[in-house]
């Protein structure tokens, strides 16, 4: 995809005012420095070195040493009075300032991420103010993420208590990767011995962790970066309907498709893999829940209910 | 090399350097630059030249529009744009870089601090805010010799982890925005309570993010109150409210939830092997013999959200039955009468 205009002028603009103070500089160095490829780098000199100011002769351009550019050296040498470097944008520095707060709120106390936020508010002016109108509520991590991510660092094996879904309780081994969250729960992406997979294990379903002395597994240390499971369109499709103050259930539940109805009710499509956790969605909803589709899943739910009334005798 | 005689010739200047000429023409210019210079000197707009006198109106319509494209684009990256008038000629408006507010606040950044701000980069999954997060990373990149983003995982002990974590496909940007000039928005939104939709005016005070999703907390002034509303229920644009003074914070305004939550104690049943996690949550009281015949074990636990654990209760359908104290259990049987409803061919409790 071709990058968007704004995007590469403000890389431009920055390359300028970098180069202006740093010369001498290798491209490898400067490509790594700004996350592009050596190639990006060039193709930018290159266009740097056509602009200028109105005229666009010789002395109106941006211009650098053509020698130490050839042995693939940076060395500015007119920067057409651009040098200055550029301040952020009001959305541009809000943006990362919220990013940042959503590092400190998932991580808590960190020094480093203080000083940094120090500097960035300092960087961002107005735009600063943001930080007091702007609240993460980051999922608690439970009592187990920090043994988790010790066992990570000391590349330990895990002995999990751990809670499925479907609310049983088993125990696993296994060789943990990383820990990730999504904004509502933290997981743990590891090998499972148990499973003989990759698994992810939602942190506050574990009940006890223990750090065995075992390194981990080949499997766990050579996997790559892990991204967050998301269930879907697989699975047997369920449609519930549901009155309008379950629309926290299109928000936060991975769907099929939602269909929104003139009273205000809509309906929800799920690919539904483990029954009983649709019967769990189901029977919370209670009253909000006003019809299941298929009839035999209805027919399924409606019955788990009633025998959980003939436990109350009602 | 491209010269402006050649523009006939030569394929059309790409956008990035057309921006570029245009900033470092407006910077020069002493003491301004008007459009018709602009057009026929910058680079970029100068291949547009008029031919007959018809299309020299299209042309004219062609750079105009190219034109305010352009200075919307610089106002949005925070290169400060002068309109200014003639002194010669009142009704010639021309334009210049002010250069004095053109620069970046000077901060040190270590490179483990850069390598921080590289990973926040990374956590916006919406692509507009993602964009604009790596914009300002890449100008703080231009006045910092050397980044670390290892020192920095190293530090803070996330990697990967922290790609997406703000999930948002929501119009952020624009409350970002009107939060920081205290402007008031309009917008219509869908409320969940009643199923209908209406317009709102508010006030924006604060955003809070919580489980996925986006809240914004102002005062809406339709219903003259306090409110929260949920990003992902605004339908269609945030528009600002122009023509008004920035509007004024309330002097204390505690955040939503920080009030102390209601504690209320319960005791449940529970059926053995069942239900481990409300277990670990617990303490055992013994066992109880429920209607149905069978014998669980009894467990007390502290509740701050009578409802919320109504709903949660509920789900475990016959593996917990509440004892106490009455409202709770209430709340369970309103739910599971509910759902045994929904089956009209189902037998009789």
């Amino acid at each position: 995809m071709t990058e968007a205009a704004p995007d590469r002028l403000t890389r431009l603009l920055a390359l300028i005012s970098y180069l202006e103070e740093n010369p001498g500089v290798r491209v490898a160095t400067v490509a790594e420095h700004f996350g592009v490829t050596s190639e990006q780098v060039i193709d930018d000199v290159n266009t740097l070195w056509v602009s200028g100011a109105p005229g666009y002769l010789h002395g109106d351009l941006i211009d650098f040493a053509a020698d130490e550019f050839d042995r693939g050296v940076l060395t500015l040498t007119d920067s057409q009075a651009m040098a200055t470097p550029l301040r952020l944008g009001a959305t541009e520095a809000a943006a990362l300032l919220v990013a940042l707060q959503s590092i400190a709120a998932v991580i808590g106390e960190n020094d480093l991420v203080s000083t940094t936020m120090t500097k960035l508010r300092a960087a961002a002016g107005d735009a600063a103010r943001l930080f007091e109108a702007v609240r993460i509520d980051a999922p608690r991590p439970g009592e187990y993420r920090d043994l988790l991510a010790d066992a990570i660092a000391a590349d330990r094996r895990v002995r999990l208590s751990y809670v499925s879904a479907g609310d049983e309780q088993t125990e696993r081994d296994v060789d943990p990767v990383t820990l990730l969250t999504d904004g509502a729960h933290w997981y743990l992406d590891a090998w499972c011995h148990r499973a003989r997979a990759p698994r992810q294990f939602r942190l506050d379903r574990i009940l006890g962790a223990v750090v065995l002395a075992d390194a981990r597994s080949a499997h766990a240390v050579q996997r790559a970066p892990a991204t967050l499971r998301t269930p879907g369109a697989d699975g047997r499709r369920v449609r519930l309907h549901l009155a309008s103050p379950a629309r926290w259930v299109a928000e936060q539940v991975p769907h099929v498709g939602v269909e929104d109805h003139d009273d205000g009710t809509f309906t929800l499509e799920l690919g539904v893999t483990e029954s009983s956790w649709l019967q769990r969605l189901c029977l919370e909803l209670g009253p909000l829940l006003r019809g299941i589709e298929p009839p035999e899943v209805a027919h399924e739910i409606a019955a788990a209910a009633r025998s959980a009334l003939r436990a109350y005798g009602e | 090399m491209t010269t402006p005689g050649d523009s006939d010739r030569t394929p059309a200047v790409p956008a990035h350097e057309r921006l570029l000429d245009l900033v470092i023409a407006l910077t020069q210019a002493r003491p301004m630059m008007t459009k018709a210079q602009i057009r026929t000197q910058v680079r970029g707009y100068a291949d547009s030249r008029p031919g007959d006198a018809r299309s020299a109106a299209r042309v004219q319509e062609a750079f105009d529009r190219k034109f305010d494209r352009d200075k919307e684009t610089l106002r949005q990256l925070g290169i400060p744009l002068l309109t200014l008038t003639s002194s010669v000629h009142s009704d010639e408006v021309g334009y210049r870089i002010d250069l004095d507010d053109y620069a970046l606040p000077r901060v040190e950044l270590t490179a483990a601090e850069l390598g921080v701000l590289g990973l926040a980069a990374q956590a916006w999954q919406d692509s507009t805010l993602a964009r604009s997060a790596r914009r300002a990373l890449t100008k703080l990149r231009a006045i910092t010799p050397r980044s670390a983003v290892d020192d920095a995982i190293g530090a803070v002990g996330l990697g990967a982890g922290t790609r997406g974590l703000l999930a948002s496909d929501e119009p952020l940007g624009d409350l970002f925005a009107a939060i920081t000039d205290r402007t008031a928005v309009r917008f219509t939104y869908h409320a969940a309570r009643t199923g209908t939709s209406s317009v709102r005016h508010v006030e924006p005070w604060r955003l809070v993010a919580r489980e996925r999703g986006w809240y914004l907390v102002g005062w809406d002034r339709d219903r003259r109150a306090r409110r929260t509303f949920r990003l992902s229920r605004i339908e269609g644009a945030i528009s600002p409210v122009d023509g008004e003074e920035p509007f004024q914070l309330p002097e204390t305004d505690a955040y939503e939830g920080t009030a102390e939550p209601t504690l209320l104690q319960a005791e449940v049943a529970v059926r053995s092997d069942r239900a481990p996690r409300l277990r670990a949550a617990g303490r055992p009281k013994g066992r109880v013999t429920v209607a149905d015949g069978d014998e669980l074990d009894v467990l007390v636990i502290e509740v701050a959200d009578r409802e919320a654990f109504a709903s949660e209760i509920a789900g475990y359908g016959e593996a917990v039955v509440v004892l106490s104290p009455p409202d709770l259990r209430a709340a369970v049987l309103r739910r599971l009468a509910a759902v045994a409803a929904l089956d009209p061919t189902g037998s009789p409790t």
